[in-house]
């Protein structure tokens, strides 16, 4: 008895439900910070990563910040994964090039960052 | 706080306006934070390309679920972007203000002038195009062939470098490729061009982000309306007329183009 053929993981959800959670996270974090800095009266300022390194309502501003910020990247890495595990190898390869940019464009601003 | 609640209900405005219209905002967000809160346009730019990010990711989740995104098409022009808007926030910080002015002055014009033969020229037979992401190559597969695919890889570059160096998602430039170049249909190539949108302005960001281009505290009310905006606009969407409201953005787009060209022609 031959085992029927499996279905190829389907490819928009995984990636919509990325980019919904992403989404979710970074707005939590920004409220929350936002009504912390209301009621605590204190204000954060600086840099994302001053914010969160400091600590109360600026480190749920700046991890929403980076949760927005990262969640493209996250979901192009699904992406690729996905695709690969599919069998489209020549799309998978282009998801995971578009990956690998897109985190050298992280790369790059840090660098820019660190220097200025 | 009065300046928190402005800049939150102008982000609700700049994203139901750009979800209404297909947009990610920035076209309005960058010319509302300069001309309206004095903000340096480096910090306009960070703020608008974050902005972006958040209505891309929040459209682009219910567009992709229901098939009407071409996620593959999307991640083929997604290089193209990527690079552009690498390039294009790296260069923005050399570039003077004055000139980035100008030069989204004349996006301004472009873009109202695209919109206006668009509504001349409107699709209708559209409404019901969806791409299956699961069935490529099945009964469901799209029933258009992208065509010329290298030439949109170039245009993509060119929509990635726009966005980079002046905050905007890319959208105006991206939409008409995938239509217009690609044969796409026009919902899909807005599904597709929202979905590319927030990776394009991921790549910019990242540099504004970390270089301190933007103060991310000033900068979250605007991205929190944003958000807000974009899922009021997707949800009253389909009550409104989108011919009258592409005049009256037209005529907003006109308004903000001279007061932008008047800013960079004012002599220092």
């Amino acid at each position: 008895m031959t085992t029927p053929p499996r279905e190829p993981p389907p490819l928009g959800p995984p990636i919509a439900l990325t980019l919904r959670a992403g989404t979710l996270l970074a707005v939590a974090g920004l409220a929350i910070g936002y009504v912390v800095e209301l009621v605590t009266g204190q204000s954060a300022r600086g840099n994302v990563i001053e914010l969160i390194a400091g600590g109360g309502a600026g480190a749920f501003i700046g991890a929403g910040f980076v949760a927005l910020t990262l969640t493209p990247l996250v979901a192009l890495g699904v992406a690729s994964v996905v695709l690969l595990r599919r069998g489209e190898r020549s799309r998978g390869l282009v998801a995971l090039l578009a990956f690998g940019l897109l985190l050298a464009s992280l790369a790059a601003g840090a660098i820019v960052g660190g220097s200025s | 706080m009065p300046t928190d609640l402005l800049l939150l209900l102008s982000g609700v405005a700049a994203g139901a306006f750009g979800a209404l219209l297909g947009l990610g905002g920035g076209i309005l967000i960058v010319p509302i934070l300069t001309l309206g809160f004095g903000l340096p346009l480096s910090a306009a730019v960070g703020t608008s390309l974050v902005s972006v990010i958040a209505t891309s990711t929040g459209a682009a989740a219910v567009n992709v679920r229901a098939g009407r995104a071409d996620v593959r098409l999307g991640l083929t022009l997604g290089v193209g972007t990527v690079v552009g808007a690498l390039t294009g926030g790296l260069v923005a910080g050399l570039v003077p203000e004055r000139v980035l002015a100008g030069l989204f002055a004349a996006l301004l014009v472009y873009t109202a002038v695209t919109m206006l033969r668009g509504l001349r020229t409107r699709p209708e037979e559209e409404a019901t195009e969806t791409v299956d992401p699961a069935a490529p190559d099945g009964p469901d597969a799209p029933r258009y062939r992208s065509t010329r695919v290298p030439v949109a890889v170039g245009g993509s570059f060119l929509a990635g470098n726009v966005s980079g160096l002046l905050g905007i998602g890319g959208g105006v430039v991206t939409v008409p490729l995938v239509h217009l170049l690609m044969g796409a249909p026009i919902r899909i190539a807005v599904a597709t061009s929202n979905y590319m949108i927030g990776i394009t302005a991921a790549a910019g960001a990242y540099t504004y982000l970390l270089r301190g281009d933007l103060d991310p505290r000033q900068a979250a009310p605007m991205v929190l309306g944003v958000a807000g905006g974009a899922a009021l606009g997707a949800l009253v969407g389909t009550r409104f007329r989108t011919s009258w409201l592409i005049v009256l953005f037209v005529i907003v787009l006109g308004y903000v183009a001279f007061e932008m060209a008047m800013r960079a022609l004012a002599p220092t």
